[in-house]
């Protein structure tokens, strides 16, 4: 994988040298002299650009998460059907399912009768906003905060971190769950009172403006989540800041007889900024995941409001018989959630010194050869293997059976392959094969459709192993 | 060599350690040290690491305030200053600390690291990319260099800027805080020669601090030998290197290798056993007693002072009382 | 004295970087006489380093040993050190060819004791009992000059001095009594007094033992005081090596002249130092034909166009120059 990856990473550079320049060129058309003056961050960008073009995995998150954002902006205008009308159709039709007029419903419909499509695409804008708004109401405290108790230290930062002990030590999710539960109603008569508030957000979360009355719930949890996030970011800023402090430059600004604020934000908020923006990143993930864990627990959007969360929760009581309930809006979960945190790992790498050195430093370039393309052939295989097991089988308990032992036979595999005495002499491979074979055909008695679909995973095992002893051969890790 | 510029009284500076619960050890980095800076001069600071030259350099210039002591500057006690007085005190003297690797911000260019400190203080600069220009000059760097940023230059390159920055204040008092250790020795006597050179230029007064003696000669008129917190001899430069008078001194003299095979090798050296205590745990009396092969009964006892043997020679040992 | 343990020729270290690959050796020769103690001199980044540690294969990655002998001489046998299987390498590193690097605090474990680290030495390398080898350990920490060592022995490192740190090491790299020590900038972190003890120690071990020491180093003061013979190396080469004498009083190469001015001497009254103009060439790009001449003030057409071969001015003095070519024995 890694030497393709390389000749489609040189496609990418090409492409994000362009999208570096066009930015330089905008900026230069704004403000003449531009380009002269930041040359170096120019060439700093594009380097960093293309050690993040290194990594498939944060590509992959990458495309994730723009998808996410896209859904979430354009979801309720291309969503086909509206989410307030509820019942038009018989609840809880498998996916594929076609109505009397003809139309396929891709997703099925939901417990309201509604296409299941179009609830995601709608749930999507109000997980996005939803998301951003915790991250935009936490984070400016807690970035403060962390900052004040860094340089501070002594009292102040006593006084700050016990403050951010308290919202630690108490349950993230039950304080959450309480402040939502409690805070509805005087959210309700705020929103009553201001109503160019409440138009704004009707607005932010594409809902219909006569709905506007169901967004006490949602606006509780946004600041239940804020309350419990912005110790993270205190604590994390602090420690940051509190090595940044240390650095020589804090001093030298400091004999230059700057004050303690453009300190603190000219030159040590800056310095944190990478680690921020990797937080940020993942957290955004993480909170759009605890978000539909709190709507799970009813709190939250109602209905009608479509929310990803809900419509999980909805779908309980017909599991296991109607596993696309569950599974398609869990998948969608899991999708975002893996997308901020592979694009997050991906930001880290770049932006920490060392780690962007060893990007650019691990790669070695040379030609594609047979046993790559055998290797590809095999991932390509192992990947189509679970899927058809997914997809031939699905029966939700029958799912579970079907992948955990797929799991454990790869660790068996692996765990004898690294044994050096028995890989060397081929009996590690050969004896992973035997209870690879061995585990399928006893699998298959019970779900005789793995059958085909485990002889897939296996064939992409042995084309794995195959490429990887002709490249030792060659001579080449 | 009339009034002095900077007068150093008897200042100290401890670092609290905490032991148990409540018990507070602490570190006596600067312990009782006093000593004139005249107009015009560089002087000189040696000591082996860790015995507190460094923190005497910061504490001079209140980067951190001192536990004890007085500071004079023109006559005036600077830590009875009021604000406006500090700022105008804090133009006035700056400081070149020894890693250059991180006393530049990373996300600064070059020109927004030197005019930094005129802008904030609001002094009048003319052009500011003409005044930064002219600065980077000075220390040897060109007008292309002006809006790359600190990891862009080698680490001489990056003192340099450092210097440029300290010199836009315009400022009477530098110290140079071990401006090269932690440069390669042909980059090392470019800067020494620059810092040198821009002294007499502009007139600088300026404290400078090394462990390596042979820079220390080379860069100041007077030197002052530190042993774990305390001016153990104050010298004329040139006196100082012919004739030592305190026993560390002599040790520490004559256990530099010199550049020279033959010279090296055919001296006669005193090398001293053991290792400085620990500023925690300071022995009783004179500090350097445990190692010295001079000891007397009264350095167990009681600490010595800095005695005048004449008007550029001071040392605090019991063998000149 | 013309009696080599270790002949190294040709020997070239790269690394491969995204940048492009960095010839931080490239091309190095010389040999280690028996009993002598070898210096080898240079700047930041001239591969003095990578040199040193190349010998023994111990490069990290992405750094690869391209080309090169590296013979050392075992009971009259020669063995290249850079063709052995790596187990029978093992066997060599720490027993016959030992190293003390800089920093003395991370080459000891903090989780064991100063004696257990000895210890650990000595029966990676004999078979001995223990208890012998605990023995052995509080030997070797009295020989470098630690005082109570058998209370020190069991002292872990965070309770030592940096100074008794570094001796501990050296106790370690001696204790198997190696035919070769190699100290990398061994005095740097330490002060000048207790660099005086190290010097003083080195120097006794030497004599005690009859082992080679290849002392790398940037300080020409320290050269000055130990080394019998000197190789200068710049932007991954040996530019010149000679005698010690001769390298400071008659140096040829202008890096090495350049090198001996640009150090104050502490017994001389300066009134300027004579800095070397220019910086560090990049070792992805090095300058054309010789690596010095953007630096040199004597550089000649040929010196941009072809690099100079290797010229022996006289009896155990080469260096790199064309000023000298004509001029060989």
């Amino acid at each position: 994988m890694g030497v393709i990856w390389i000749k489609i990473a040189k496609r990418l550079d090409k492409f994000t040298d362009k999208i570096i320049d066009i930015y330089a060129a905008l900026r230069e058309f704004i403000s003449p002299g531009w380009k002269t003056k930041n040359r170096s961050k120019v060439s700093e960008l594009k380097l960093m650009l293309r050690a993040f073009n290194r990594s498939p995995l944060a590509w992959t998150g990458l495309t994730l998460v723009l998808l996410f954002i896209i859904i979430g902006i354009i979801g309720p205008y291309v969503a086909p059907e509206p989410y307030w009308e509820v019942y038009v159709y018989p609840k809880n039709m498998p996916p594929g399912w076609v109505d009397s007029n003809g139309v396929v419903h891709l997703f099925g419909t939901d417990y309201y009768g509604r296409d299941l499509l179009s609830m995601i695409l709608w749930g999507a804008r109000i997980s996005l906003v939803i998301g951003l708004a915790v991250i935009a109401l936490g984070v400016p405290l807690g970035i403060i905060l962390g900052l004040v108790a860094a340089y501070y230290g002594g009292k102040v930062d006593e006084v700050i971190m016990r403050i951010v002990d308290v919202f630690y030590s108490f349950p993230a999710l039950v304080l959450a769950i309480a402040l939502s539960a409690t805070l509805p109603s005087r959210i309700d008569i705020l929103l009553r009172e201001v109503p160019i508030l409440k138009d704004f957000l009707v607005l932010l979360f594409g809902i219909r403006p006569e709905h506007g009355g169901y967004l006490a719930t949602t606006v509780s949890i946004i600041v239940a989540m804020a309350v419990v996030w912005w110790p993270v970011y205190t604590r994390l800023l602090r420690a940051v800041a509190l090595s940044e402090r240390e650095k020589v430059y804090v001093e030298a600004a400091k004999a230059l007889g700057l004050s303690d604020r453009t300190i603190m934000f000219k030159h040590i908020l800056p310095n944190t900024s990478s680690v921020l923006l990797v937080t940020i990143t993942i957290d955004l993930g993480s909170i759009i995941i605890l978000e539909a864990a709190l709507s799970f627990l009813g709190l939250g959007p109602q209905p009608p409001l479509p929310e990803i969360g809900r419509l999980i929760s909805d779908g309980r009581a017909y599991w296991p018989e109607k596993w696309w309930l569950i599974i398609i809006p869990g998948a969608f979960l899991f999708i975002v959630g893996l997308g901020w945190n592979l694009l997050g790992d991906g930001l880290r790498d770049i932006f920490d010194p060392k780690t962007r050195r060893s990007i650019e430093f691990g790669i070695k370039e040379r030609p594609i050869m047979v046993h790559d393309i055998i290797g590809l052939l095999g991932d390509i295989a192992i990947i189509a293997g679970f899927l058809t097991a997914g997809i031939v089988y699905r029966d939700a308990p029958g799912m579970v059976i079907l992948f955990a032992p797929l799991v454990l036979l790869y660790v068996v595999w692996k765990g004898l392959n690294t044994v050096r005495f028995l890989s060397r002499h081929y009996v590690g491979y050969a004896l992973g094969l035997i209870a690879y074979l061995w585990l399928i055909t006893a699998l298959a008695k019970f779900l005789p459709s793995t059958y085909p679909s485990g002889l897939i995973v296996l064939c992409g095992v042995v084309l794995k192993m195959s490429s990887e002893e002709i490249g030792k051969r060659r001579g080449v890790k | 060599m009339s009034e002095p510029l900077l007068s150093i009284r008897n200042l100290k500076k401890y670092f609290p350690v905490r032991r148990f619960l409540l018990a507070k050890d602490y570190v006596k980095a600067v312990d009782g040290v006093s000593f004139d800076i005249y107009e015009g001069e560089m002087f000189g600071v040696v000591g082996e690491s860790g015995c507190g030259k460094t923190t005497l350099g910061r504490t001079v210039l209140l980067l951190t305030p001192p536990t004890a002591g007085e500071i004079y500057y023109r006559g005036e006690d600077v830590l009875k200053y009021d604000n406006k007085k500090m700022i105008e005190f804090r133009r006035k003297t700056q400081i070149v600390f020894q890693d250059p690797y991180s006393s530049l911000d990373p996300r600064q260019t070059i020109f927004d690291v030197i005019i930094e400190g005129p802008r904030y203080h609001g002094i009048d600069v003319g052009d500011p990319e003409e005044f930064v220009i002219s600065l980077l000059r000075k220390v040897g760097l060109e007008e292309y260099h002006l809006y790359r940023y600190p990891h862009e230059f080698s680490g001489g390159q990056k003192q340099r800027i450092a210097i440029a920055r300290a010199l836009a204040m315009n400022p009477e008092f530098v110290v140079f805080d071990e401006p090269t250790s932690a440069l390669d020795v042909s980059v090392q006597a470019s800067i020494l020669n620059m810092i040198k050179q821009l002294q007499k230029e502009l007139g600088l007064t300026g404290m400078f601090i090394s462990h390596d003696l042979a820079v220390v000669k080379f860069m100041s008129q007077r030197i002052g030998v530190m042993y774990v917190g305390k001016i153990v001899e104050i010298g004329d430069s040139d006196e100082l290197f012919k004739e030592q008078l305190h026993p560390y001194t002599r040790a520490l003299f004559s256990s530099i290798p010199i550049p020279n095979p033959q010279k090296t090798r055919l001296r006669k050296k005193i090398i001293i056993r053991g290792e400085p205590p620990s500023p925690i745990h300071l022995p009783k009396g004179c500090r350097f007693y445990p190692r010295c092969p001079y000891a007397m009964p009264i350095c167990k006892v009681e600490e010595p002072d800095l005695i005048e043997i004449n008007a550029n020679r001071h040392v605090a040992c019991w063998l000149y009382r | 004295m013309s009696d080599p343990i270790l002949k190294v020729e040709d020997l070239r270290v790269y690394f491969y970087t995204y940048a492009g690959v960095v010839k931080a050796v490239d091309g190095v020769s010389f040999e280690v006489y028996n009993k002598e103690v070898f210096g080898l001199i240079g700047e930041t980044g001239c591969g003095k380093t990578v040199t040193s540690r190349a010998i023994t294969r111990l490069i990290p990655d992405p750094g690869r040993i391209e080309s090169g002998r590296a013979l050392f001489r075992i009971n009259s046998r020669w063995v290249d050190l850079l063709k052995l299987p790596e187990d029978e390498l093992r066997k060599i590193r720490g027993s016959m060819i030992t190293y003390v690097f800089q920093d003395p605090t991370s080459a000891l474990d903090p989780l064991y004791t100063a004696g257990y680290q000895i210890v650990e030495t000595i029966l990676a390398h004999n078979k001995t009992h223990p208890r012998e080898a605990w023995s052995k350990a509080i030997e070797t920490l009295r020989r470098v000059l630690i005082p109570e060592p058998e209370i020190r022995a069991r002292s872990y490192p965070h309770e030592l001095s940096g100074g008794m740190k570094q001796r501990v090491v050296a106790g370690a790299s001696i204790v198997n009594e190696p035919r070769l020590l190699v100290a990398d900038e061994p005095t740097t972190n330490v002060d000048v007094t207790i660099q005086a003890q190290m010097i003083e120690l080195l120097s006794q071990l030497k004599n005690l033992k009859g082992m080679s020491i290849i002392l790398v180093t940037h300080n020409m003061g320290l050269i000055a005081e130990m080394a019998d013979r000197v190789a200068v190396m710049y932007a991954g080469k040996i530019v010149e090596i000679a005698d010690v004498n001769t390298i400071f009083e008659e140096p040829l190469h202008p890096y090495t002249q350049g090198l001996i001015n640009c150090v104050p001497d502490p017994t001389k009254e300066l009134k300027e130092l004579y800095p070397i103009a220019g910086t560090v060439p990049d070792l992805i790009n090095p300058p054309s034909g010789c690596r010095f001449w953007p630096r040199c003030s004597r550089a000649m057409d040929i010196c941009k166009r072809e690099a100079p071969p290797g010229i022996n001015v006289s009896e155990g003095h080469r260096v790199e120059c064309w000023l000298y070519a004509g001029s060989g024995l």
